[in-house]
């Protein structure tokens, strides 16, 4: 233990993403659970009255068993939500939790898809009650169902995005304490998760997720907030991007594998043949769910980034690549592979303004279907100017050190030729300036970067010095976090 | 090889006792079914050299396995006494403190109280309450200044990373200087004053500083390639500035040896006519081609060069540059004196006697009455000294013959006188010996009245 500095004291990491959840045991190279953040929720009506404290007696529930809970998404709530220990007598929802990957994937009638992490549109992620009881639930099927393991026995670091606010972080700690009776939690910074990961200790972390993009700069272990840059444009905009574009291009509208019975081969570019299931009272986000999974596969597989400026032309030279969609639909794809992802980098010109009514399903949130305004979109940035913009709001001692440490990670960063493009754009930018971009060779490090970073940590044998305790938190309150995890 | 073989080669008999029955019996027969090769390459009779093969040691079961315990600790660097549980060996029975306790470094920041001050620290700029605040940001995130002004939220106040450590070192230095105890051991006092030194903060020095280099960031693709193309010109012409200094060195070392050559007497030794002869053998005209006939055209050059003393530099310089350095080189090896740079005695160029000879040539010269060395070493004086040393070793050399003939003489008389027969190379060893006598009288007059 003590030539690598490591001391385990069997802490779990966990590192709730926008789309997705990973949890583990801090030491270990991969996350033992990898799973959507988005879950399934059925609602029901019951007029049972409960009395249910969940303060004092985390129990090892199956997600699937219902789930009750004293607190209704009224605005009322509030005020019990401060107590969950108060037994509560209105007539209140029962809800049922659907959390995993076969979980959420299967179809259930009157099912709905949420994301408690929704930060589309700037909004900030856990900004309901509705939220923060799924956010509890993503806990629970990770430490109860999937690591089967007690909490009272291990401490927890938990990541949380760079700009969280203060209210929320309390919010985490008394989760942690009041619900889950943890010994002893931390909150990291997923941006300085990353760093940690690849070794560094000061970087420019660019992140581009799911929901959402963002450039921290983090010097020695710690954020500089006036750094922080984020935009909601990541990789749920390219999928509807791609969505959109199938529309215009094939008037095809994608028909997840859940609707389809059996399907015949038709020829490339041909609308599909197939017969579809009866699936009633599907729920549209459920729907919108699964249309979005089989982009994902598109995307995954197909998608790319120019590693030079995009010209139309050139890229078009590029041998095209054929992918089926769930339905049997078959396109080949040319430049079509490289223009969704354009809007990372040229968002200004490339971002469309995407209609609720045109592909998906008519009364799809704001959350899932981007929509974005004109003056959003001129507010955009392309990935290398916000690194740059970054990175030019710091100090200008500090920025040689940040330019030589980009850090790249996030789902995004995996398209072919992300890195080569940045690679390409960013000396535009600052002539002058050594860069250098690092961005781990293996895919699952670049999926969970945060994740290890914060095993990592937890691991040191000086760490432990850091955690806050339970006793810390009895005889400060919650706003502790403030000055412990800084 | 057998042994066989080996007796053959060293010549010796066969072996008295039957030996190699014993290792017939050991030679194992080839199997059955398997070729002659392949059996002498896999078997027969074991190589010479064994290396006994390492295999990896057994595992000693005699130790038992050290069970882990899963142990409760307490971390000193934390006060709030949180138990963790880690894995350690049963027989690991360091009790002391959390190993990692010690890691837990903290930097002090210094404290000031409300009278101090009151007394040193007002500054208009700066309320209390927000120095307060200032050093509390410092102690929270050990001075790294980046972040504090990173985090730095003092309501109605917008201050830059300046403004703060000049606040920061400020407060220090006027601590550090108030607080000075009245009397002091001097060195006490001198490291104070050192460390007052340090904390010398010069914001405008530091805001320059950042200004340039901010102008040094926002350059353009184009000024950077031209500060770049101008880097490479003023690296190539310092290169070219050091070679033209290198070739004007070598050019003045030329000129230099050349004069010292000039105004050296031609010594009439060994040296003079030596160059003498090939002056005369040097074939007019004749250019050199460097490493083929060395002294010859550096000689016909250099007369060259005396018609037309330094004439234009350039032509010089592309002389020296072609095959004068090398000819230089040459024609200093090729010389019999050495020529030493720079200051020297004359009298030291006489050439040196053998050392077997000093002593003889010394009692010559007591003879005639001649100090060792010249007392006026004027450049005819050398001159002469050098001839009298080389008259003196060559008159030492035919006495010597001489000696030498005689004592052959006397032996072959005894011989004869033995043998009874008179002989006529007698006489002629006597004549001999009387020429040789006068000549060396002749000389040693010589000398004399020369000197």
């Amino acid at each position: 233990m003590v030539t690598y500095g490591g001391d385990e004291v069997n802490a779990l990491v966990i590192d709730v993403g926008s789309t997705w959840t990973r949890a583990g045991y801090a030491g270990e190279d991969t996350p033992k659970a990898i799973f959507p953040t988005s879950y399934g929720v059925i609602e029901s009506e019951s007029a049972e009255v409960e009395t249910q404290s969940t303060a004092d007696q985390p129990k090892p529930e199956d997600p699937d068993t219902e789930m009750s809970d004293a607190r209704t998404p009224n605005g009322d709530a509030a005020a019990k939500a401060e107590d969950a220990a108060t037994p509560a007598s209105v007539p209140k929802k029962q809800r049922k939790y659907y959390i995993g990957d076969g979980e959420a994937n299967t179809w259930r009638q009157n099912m709905e898809i949420r994301n408690p992490m929704k930060d589309g549109l700037g909004k900030l992620f856990l900004q309901s009650l509705e939220d923060w009881d799924g956010y509890e639930e993503i806990w629970k099927a990770a430490f109860n169902n999937r690591l089967g393991i007690d909490p009272t026995e291990h401490p927890l670091l938990c990541t949380e995005p760079a700009w969280n606010p203060s209210e929320k972080r309390e919010k985490l700690l008394e989760l942690a304490f009041e619900q889950f009776n943890f010994p002893a939690f931390y909150l990291a910074k997923d941006a300085v998760m990353t760093a940690f990961s690849v070794g560094r200790a000061t970087a420019l972390v660019l992140d581009t997720g799911g929901s959402i993009t963002s450039a921290v700069p983090v010097y020695d272990g710690l954020i500089l907030k006036r750094g922080i840059l984020r935009q909601p444009i990541g990789g749920n905009v390219v999928t509807n991007q791609i969505m959109e574009e199938l529309k215009t291009m094939f008037d095809y509208t994608i028909t997840p594998q859940y609707l389809v019975a059996d399907k015949e081969t038709v020829d490339a570019s041909q609308p599909p043949k197939f017969r579809s299931r009866d699936r009633p009272n599907t729920t549209d986000s459920f729907h919108k769910y699964q249309q979005d999974r089989v982009v994902h596969e598109y995307k995954e597989t197909i998608c790319q980034v120019a590693e030079s400026p995009y010209d139309e032309d050139l890229l078009a030279a590029r041998p095209q690549k054929p992918f089926e969609f769930s339905d049997g639909f078959n396109c080949s794809a040319g430049v079509e592979r490289f223009k969704p992802t354009e809007l990372l980098f040229q968002p200004r010109s490339y971002l469309t303004k995407v209609s609720d009514n045109g592909l998906i399903h008519p009364g799809t949130e704001g959350s899932f279907g981007s929509t974005f305004t004109q003056q959003q979109i001129d507010a955009s940035l392309g990935i290398h100017q916000l690194i740059f913009n970054s990175i030019c709001s710091c100090d200008i001692d500090l920025r040689p050190l940040l330019f030589n440490n980009v850090v790249v990670t996030g789902g995004n960063s995996l398209f072919p030729g992300f890195v080569e493009r940045l690679n390409y754009e960013l000396p535009g930018l600052a002539p002058g300036s050594k860069i250098k971009i690092h961005a781990s060779g293996t895919s699952v490090d670049r999926r969970c970067s945060s994740w290890l970073g914060g095993s990592i940590l937890a691991s040191l044998g000086t760490f432990h010095q850091l955690w806050i305790s339970k006793a810390e938190y009895e005889e400060h309150g919650a706003s502790i976090v403030e000055s412990k995890c800084l | 090889m057998s042994g066989s073989d080996i007796r053959d080669i060293l010549q010796i008999g066969k072996p008295t006792e039957p030996a190699p029955r014993k290792l017939k019996q050991t030679v194992e027969k080839k199997p059955e079914g398997l070729s002659r090769e392949l059996y002498s390459l896999i078997g027969g009779a074991p190589p010479i050299a064994f290396i006994k093969p390492n295999y990896k040691a057994k595992l000693s079961f005699q130790q038992k396995a050290v069970p882990w315990d899963f142990r409760q600790f307490t971390n000193p660097a934390r006060t709030d006494g949180l138990v963790l549980r880690h894995w350690v060996k049963e027989n690991d029975n360091s009790e002391g403190d959390y190993y990692f306790a010690k890691f837990n470094k903290v930097i002090n920041v210094t404290d000031y109280t409300d009278e101090e001050y009151e007394k040193f620290l007002t500054d208009p700029n700066w309320t209390k309450e927000e120095t307060d605040y200032l050093f509390a940001l410092c102690k929270k995130y050990d001075l790294r200044f980046v972040v504090i002004t990173d985090r730095y939220e003092y309501p109605g106040s917008e201050r830059s990373m300046e403004d703060l450590k000049e606040r920061y070192y400020g407060v220090n230095q006027m601590l550090l200087r108030e607080r000075a105890p009245s009397v002091g051991a001097s060195d006490v006092n001198q490291d104070r004053q050192t460390l007052i030194q340090q904390f010398n903060f010069d914001k405008s020095k530091e805001i320059e500083r950042k200004k340039a280099l901010e102008v040094l960031f926002n350059r353009s693709p184009e000024q950077i390639e031209e500060e770049e193309a101008l880097f490479v010109e003023a690296r190539r012409l310092e290169q070219n500035d050091m070679k033209l200094a290198k070739e004007r060195e070598q050019l003045l070392k030329f000129l230099q040896t050349y004069d010292i050559q000039q105004t050296l007497p031609v010594t009439p030794g060994s040296a003079g006519t030596n160059l003498q002869g090939q002056a005369g053998l040097a074939t007019p005209g004749g250019i050199g081609i460097a490493g083929g006939s060395g002294s010859l055209p550096t000689h016909d050059k250099m007369k060259k060069k005396k018609s037309q003393p330094e004439a234009d530099p350039k032509k010089a310089r592309r002389m020296s540059n072609a095959s004068v350095s090398s000819s230089v080189n040459e024609e200093l090896t090729e010389k019999k004196e050495k020529l030493t740079p720079g200051v020297y005695v004359r009298s030291q160029k006489i050439p040196p006697i053998k050392p077997n000879m000093i002593q003889k040539v010394g009692k010559v010269m007591d003879e005639i009455g001649i100090p060792i060395r010249p007392i006026m070493p004027t450049a005819q004086v050398c001159a002469k000294f050098e001839q009298l040393q080389t008259a003196i070793i060559s008159l030492l050399d035919l006495k010597r013959q001489v000696d030498r003939q005689e004592n052959d003489l006397k032996m072959k008389k005894a011989q004869k006188s033995k043998d009874g027969t008179p002989t006529t190379p007698n006489q002629d060893g006597v004549v001999n010996r009387k020429r040789s006598a006068s000549n060396a009288g002749l000389n040693s007059r010589d000398k004399r009245k020369k000197a």
